[in-house]
């Protein structure tokens, strides 16, 4: 009867033994589910890198002194998409030959087509923007900024770089109607024919160069001298109206919940999720620290996510990318973590070697809305997006995306868009004061005729723009003139002309 | 089948679920670890240690398996309530900087960091105290100002030919904290600049982390340590080795105000420098 009892009291204790091991195995596996994370979040994405590389403008001379500079956006998709044809034709196979400036200006005077690529590209960034597999090292390191096509005399495609002028000519094959000659015949019809499209729509703007406005050569040009025209246009009609528009960070740190920071770090850090920590800095600033920070996510002030990771240098897979591989490497990783903006596009490259053997590439992404610039040099990081690839590794990441709320409408009385004139006559002391700060030489002539010509023979930039403004936590896009004056760039508001911003040429990219 | 059959089985099934269980859980790697109280690499490596002239002077600790992650938060400081505290013959506030009327001045950096310094006036021309009493005239400015926390421990003391610095670090049971510290500076047995930067008592997590052994620690620092050191014999010892947490882990962060600590091995050389190991893997 002894034994039973003990028995029973035996069977009890290895219950309660069971129950409790029972637990902590559910307990283990439970815990080692939620340290895996969820892969989920681990997007496998593919992005096609032509979309990101277009034009960061474009001039379009239809003869006779008439340009325009603003037009249908699917207009210039049509564009952009048949200059690309030509450029492969042309920068694929053919030598090229050096340019002079007379041939250059010509070139923009005459019935072309000029684009202003987003940075100083080499050739073979050229093509790979153009969509060709092709790599050509022609014309080693040497990088241009503006490419025209000419229309009216069809066969050449012309590479610029302005600040150098240094000017390079290949010519694409239209003498004969077979195989693939055939096919630029096309494109260069094509071409032709959207200019005609463009100079007839409604929605065109009429541009004239602010040289030929102003008879700027009859006034500057010297006996003796060579005279370099400025081929920057100003439009001499009517602009349509550009709304405000209130937009938002897409995430407040005082709003910031743990679903959205497990979210990206889930992206961030994926199933290998077993030592991160998490620490808040004293801007309030959320970091989710891997290990002994290897790697770090930021959710930053200013709805900016960063992403940083050691380079692991020395490892069997640090093989150097090429520009095109790299770029699709960080344009894969940035899209993990959410949809690019509308206008979302490529609009800076650096490329640096920190030590033998490590090459640094960083891409610098913008966007555009309504087909404008969104210019953020008020900001402390100028970029809607970066990220740098070392050799094969992506190192740096940062996403600064804004979600669009509302249009805001026009409150000014006249919706007239002030003109070039007017809006240097309204700042003229402002753009005096910094012209002589960097030309000490021409103060000696800031009294005599022709000094305010000067000063509109230096603009390098007159281009429509969206300029992202800072107010108290709002947050808007506002319509604004970029004007560039020698290095000094003022940003105007579009109606008003009051100044927003003015920036030196290094923040300007 | 009668019920005292059945309890055999039951008890032979329960004995046999329960060490299944027991395995599955890990019960089986910690009895084995438990058996492993000694590091068993460790006399190879104090060995390859003393061979590039370093000496241990430190009790090297028993193996601790696991170590427990603590989340540390900056103990935040009013700055106005301390100066009405520090500087009692009345003070100036100018942009954050407090200035007493004797010249005393005050600043509470990023609302946790404490420096408070008399002018040169007010230092007293005297020899330093002696040791003890130094550490006794330090503790009670720290009593009196209510900065006299349990979890503190003397960390340093150094004699300069006219004052003497005294240094603190805060603790966590057994493990240290590094980054918080405060210090004293002192002439004769007045009280002439005080720092401070300190944590909120420490919030224990459920994570827990392995951490390396000591020997592997020691292995990993050897390069370090061995940069002084240029022959055989001992130029150079460790003279404590210590597990514990820092906040700040590496270049990616700066300026954190709290979050999970990192656990790091903490050694301390007979040359001054301190060197720390990342101590989970």
């Amino acid at each position: 009867m002894l034994l039973e009892k003990a028995k029973s009291a035996i069977l009890m204790v290895l219950f309660a033994i069971c129950a409790y091991l029972a637990g902590q195995f559910l307990l283990d596996t439970s815990s080692i589910s939620a340290r895996a994370g969820s892969a989920g979040g681990n997007v496998q994405v593919s992005v096609n890198i032509e979309d990101l590389l277009n034009p960061q403008g474009y001039q379009v001379s239809f003869g006779g002194g008439l340009y325009s500079g603003h037009f249908d956006s699917g207009l210039k998709n049509s564009l952009w998409s048949s200059a690309k044809g030509l450029i492969r034709s042309a920068l694929e196979t053919s030598d090229y030959t050096e340019a002079d400036q007379v041939i250059w200006d010509e070139a923009v005077t005459q019935r072309s087509v000029t684009i202003k690529l987003p940075f100083a590209m080499t050739m073979d960034q050229i093509l790979v923007a153009a969509g060709s597999d092709v790599s050509r090292d022609l014309l080693g390191t040497a990088a241009f900024d503006v490419v025209i096509i000419p229309t009216a005399e069809p066969g050449i495609v012309l590479l610029g770089n302005r600040s150098e002028a240094r000017f390079v000519s290949f010519s694409y094959s239209v003498g004969t109607t077979t195989g693939a000659v055939t096919a630029q015949i096309t494109q260069s019809e094509d071409l032709a024919a959207l200019l005609t499209e463009i100079e007839q729509d409604e929605k065109t703007v009429e541009y004239k160069r602010i040289e030929d406005t102003f008879s700027l050569r009859t006034i500057l040009e010297k006996s003796g001298q060579a005279y370099r025209e400025n081929h920057i246009i100003e439009p001499i009609v009517a602009m349509p109206t550009f709304e405000k528009v209130r937009v938002q960070n897409e995430f407040s740190l005082e709003t910031l919940s743990e679903e959205q920071e497990r979210y990206y770090a889930d992206i961030a850090f994926g199933a290998r999720f077993d030592f991160v920590k998490r620490v808040r800095e004293v801007d309030g600033s959320v970091v989710y620290l891997y290990g002994y920070g290897d790697r770090a996510l930021r959710f930053g002030a200013q709805g900016r996510l960063e992403y940083q990771e050691r380079f692991r240098g020395g490892s069997t897979s640090d093989e150097i990318l090429s520009f095109k591989d790299s770029l699709t490497k960080a344009v894969s990783e940035l899209r993990k973590y959410g949809e690019f903006p509308e206008g979302f596009y490529l609009r800076y490259f650096t490329e640096t070697e920190d030590a033998p053997g490590v090459r640094v590439k960083t891409f610098h992404f913008s966007h555009r809305h309504e087909g404008l610039t969104v210019d953020l040099s008020d900001q402390e990081m100028p970029y809607t997006a970066t990220v740098e690839i070392t050799n094969d590794q992506v190192t740096y990441l940062m996403k600064n995306y804004k979600d669009i709320q509302r249009l805001l409408p026009t409150t000014e009385s006249s919706n007239q868009i002030l003109s070039l004139d007017r809006l240097i006559e309204s700042q003229f002391d402002l753009i005096l004061k910094d012209y002589l700060t960097l030309n000490p030489e021409a103060a000696a002539s800031k009294d005599d005729f022709g000094f305010v010509y000067q000063i509109l023979h230096d603009i390098t930039e007159y281009e429509l723009v969206y300029f992202l403004s800072h107010d108290n936590n709002v947050l808007t896009y506002l319509p604004a003139w970029h004007l560039g004056i020698g290095s000094n760039h003022y940003y105007f508001d579009l109606y008003t002309g009051e100044l927003l911003q003015r920036v030196p040429t290094q923040a300007v990219k | 089948m009668d019920w005292k059959k059945s309890k055999n089985i039951l008890i032979f099934a329960l004995i046999l679920t329960n060490i299944a269980l027991f395995a599955m859980t890990g019960g089986l790697d910690k009895l084995i670890q438990r058996d492993q109280t000694q590091d068993p690499l460790l006399p190879s490596v104090i060995a390859l240690l003393n061979g590039r002239g370093i000496g241990i002077n430190a009790i090297i600790p028993a193996i601790p398996l696991n170590i427990r992650a603590i989340d540390l938060e900056y103990n935040e400081i009013e700055a106005a309530q301390l100066a009405e505290e520090l500087l009692t013959e009345g003070y100036e506030e100018i942009n954050g900087l407090f200035v007493g009327r004797d010249g005393a001045l005050l600043v509470v950096a990023l609302e946790r960091e404490i420096r408070f310094e008399l002018p040169i006036d007010q230092w007293i021309v005297s020899d330093p105290l002696e040791e003890e009493e130094a550490w006794q005239v330090g503790e009670a400015f720290l009593a009196a100002h209510g900065f006299d926390q349990a979890d503190r421990q003397r960390w340093e003391l150094s004699v300069e030919p006219d004052h003497v610095i005294l240094e603190w670090r805060q603790k966590y049971g057994s493990y240290f904290l590094e980054e918080a510290f405060m210090r004293i500076r002192l002439t004769g047995d007045k009280v002439v600049s005080f720092e401070r930067r300190w944590f909120n008592e420490p919030q224990p997590q459920e994570n827990v982390h392995k951490v390396i052994q000591p020997s592997k620690a020691l292995f990993i620092a050897a390069e370090e340590i061995a940069v002084t050191s240029t022959g055989p014999e001992p130029s150079v010892k460790i003279d404590s080795i210590e597990l514990g947490y820092q906040l700040e882990t590496g270049s990616l962060t700066s300026e954190i105000t709290s979050g999970e600590a990192s656990p790091y091995w903490r050694m301390r050389l007979s040359d001054g420098r301190v060197i720390f190991v990342e101590a989970v893997e």
